[in-house]
């Protein structure tokens, strides 16, 4: 969508308090602390330079030339040179954002921001009208240090939470790269102890030290956003399913078949990594699905189910 | 050459914020790039007054002095201007955090208002923000998340505004139906946005999945009278539930989360109910909806979930544990 002149304009103001901090600003230095691309800020800046108060004054245009990746500030700025107030809506925006990421709506740094609003914006308002995430997955502080320790190339000492057990276990990863799957964020780490590179769960990070010790980042890194592992390499089983419905679909089951029959049941050929995993699910169906092969998946049913029924 | 619109809305702002007193219409038409002597008044006040509009979405407080023949408009410095932002270290890096993955990700409803908030944070923190190699672009909604971006967002106006939206929606057993409702709240919960709303027609609070809507259309009517006032304790928070907790009636479970359940506690219960420590283990007090769902929800979860109460769970539970073992045995 091309963008309207109303946002471009808004752009365009916001640049303008960077031009006041200093005279001579590298391009890319000021795309990065805008959230920008380096050839849009360049056009912004030449836009600007065309941009005056008055115009039969030209000492109140934007005095500013970009040549050779830097912008240089070469008069006084006409006005608003001070950075504005947020509007509800950027308020919104930010704490939205923050949100995602497992920052408490009651955090410093939030309430820090909305003071930073315009004071006709109602704080209240922006955090019970929309929620990007969970309030209790307060773990922003691990993912702002495992991204500053890839930036730098430094190896964290991290807790790492098992599933099964709960157990905690200390290990030294070389972060790669972080990413956010529906509701949970990853990180894509080669593990020193089991010397692999590994998907961990950013959740399930108890503790993170960034080191003094530098990592090489693999040259040609594939790295997707997503957790799954490679589905096609998996094994199947073979679910017969009593009868339909929405949660019978790829998102819920990934990488699985369905065959749906005239009596309203359905056949599923699932993928798994391992039989815990599948056995657990397919025993909390509680009798509507039965697993047909392999072996080692039923066996696994019914050890969950026959575990289960001892603890009750 | 014709100077642009985005020249003549920035021209505007910088000729308001630099004038230091009232200034009226015939003023800025004569002085600021972008209007055209030859314009009709009419066409004119149509420009001026979008532009206006324009700025104050950007964040500046132009206010209007009537106390002449004639209307002068005034720019707040006092209202416009932010103060200094004073952020540690750590949250300056959870802020860039925080802009990476939500600007690159194709399912956040708000990226150019990031886009801008972040720009005015960072010039006021007076800090570099840096760029961020390792997040990787996402899509935290996973179905058509550039669809659900677009409504979220026009949805977003319309819980702002306190306007009334219609939209044709895909109910649970596939049919359609066309819905006017008036929405309270938005969240997504596990890649998927939702609007909280109170639908008329059912006479009551209602939850849409955003992926089922189609045709989103925010009541063009009066846009700046609201068409309804949300309760005023709304929190969006109180509709964001498991998926056992949803139905017309709820009482309380309690169950017994021991071992590793007891170590994922405060992940797995999903800051609902109330969790009480015992020991190395604790009780988990939530009201419940739908039991065979919350009995799923136990053995998904285990092993270390047991019922405490009601007993109907526990029968439920066991029931249908033993038709499991029943049909792999």
């Amino acid at each position: 969508m091309a963008e309207d002149a109303a946002t471009r304009a808004r752009r365009l103001l916001t640049l303008l308090p960077f031009l006041r901090e200093q005279r001579v600003i590298p391009i890319a230095a000021l795309a990065a602390a805008v959230g920008s691309d380096e050839r849009a800020i360049a056009d912004d800046l030449t836009v600007l330079s065309l941009c005056g108060g008055d115009e039969r004054d030209p000492s109140q245009l934007v005095g500013v030339l970009v040549e050779d990746g830097v912008a240089e500030v070469f008069a006084d700025l006409p006005a608003l040179e001070r950075p504005v107030r947020l509007t509800a809506v950027e308020a919104r925006a930010l704490v939205a954002a923050l949100g995602a990421l497992g920052v408490d709506p009651a955090a410093d740094l939030v309430r820090k921001l909305t003071d930073y609003a315009a004071t006709s914006v109602d704080p209240d308002a922006v955090a019970t009208t929309v929620r990007t995430a969970f309030a209790q997955d307060k773990h922003a502080h691990v993912i702002a240090a495992l991204d500053l320790a890839a930036e730098r190339g430094l190896a964290v000492r991290i807790g790492y939470a098992s599933w099964g057990s709960g157990e905690v276990s200390e290990r030294t990863v070389h972060p790669y790269a972080l990413y956010r799957w529906r509701d949970s964020w990853y990180l894509l780490a080669f593990c020193e102890r089991t010397n692999e590179e590994r998907t961990f769960r950013v959740d399930r990070i108890t503790s993170t030290a960034i080191t003094k010790t530098p990592f090489e980042r693999p040259a040609g890194l594939k790295a997707t956003a997503s957790p799954l592992p490679d589905l096609d390499a998996l094994p199947r089983a073979t679910v017969r399913f009593a009868s339909d419905g929405p949660d019978l679909s790829d998102r819920e089951w990934p990488g699985a078949t369905f065959e749906r029959a005239d009596d309203g049941s359905v056949t599923a050929r699932i993928p798994y990594a391992g039989t815990a995993w599948i056995a657990r699910r397919i025993a909390a169906r509680l009798g509507d699905a039965e697993v047909l092969e392999p072996a080692e998946v039923r066996e696994a049913v019914v050890a969950t189910a026959r575990e289960m029924l001892s603890t009750l | 050459m014709a100077i642009s619109a985005t020249e003549r809305i920035v021209n505007l702002a910088l000729f308001l914020a630099s004038a230091h007193r009232p200034v009226s219409a015939t003023e800025i038409a004569a002085s600021v790039a972008g209007y055209s002597p030859d314009q009709k008044p009419e066409a004119f006040a149509r420009m001026f007054e979008r532009d206006k509009e324009d700025l104050r979405r950007a964040g500046l407080v132009i206010t209007i002095d009537r106390s002449g023949d004639a209307e002068r408009y005034v720019f707040d410095p006092a209202e416009t201007y932010a103060g200094e932002v004073d952020l540690t270290p750590v949250e300056a890096v959870e802020l860039r955090a925080a802009a990476a993955a939500m600007l690159s990700d194709s399912s956040f409803p708000y990226t150019e208002d990031l886009r801008m908030a972040i720009a005015k944070v960072v010039a006021g923190a007076g800090t570099r923000m840096g760029s961020s190699s390792a997040i990787l672009p996402s899509a935290s909604a996973d179905e058509s998340p550039e669809a659900q971006a677009e409504i979220v967002a026009e949805l977003t106006r319309a819980v702002e505004s306190h306007k009334r939206v219609r939209f044709s929606y895909t109910g649970a057993q596939g049919r359609l139906s066309e819905r006017e409702v008036e929405p309270w709240g938005l969240f997504a919960r596990d890649g998927r946005w939702y609007a909280v709303a109170w639908d008329p027609a059912a006479e009551g609070e209602r939850i849409f999945a955003v992926a089922r809507m189609r045709d989103v259309a925010v009541n063009a009517q009066r846009p700046k009278t609201p068409d309804f006032e949300p309760p005023v304790d709304f929190d969006v928070a109180s509709c964001m539930l498991m998926p056992f907790q949803y139905g017309p009636k709820t009482r309380d479970a309690v169950l017994h989360l021991a071992g590793p359940a007891g170590r994922r506690a405060p992940a797995i219960t999903a800051g609902q109910g109330t969790l009480t420590s015992d020991g190395g283990a604790c009780f988990w007090r939530v009201p419940v909806a739908d039991e065979t769902l919350l009995a799923r929800w136990i053995v998904e979860n285990g092993p270390g979930i047991t019922v405490v109460e009601p007993a109907s769970l526990r029968e439920t539970l066991a029931a249908g544990l033993q038709r499991v073992a029943a049909s792999h045995g």
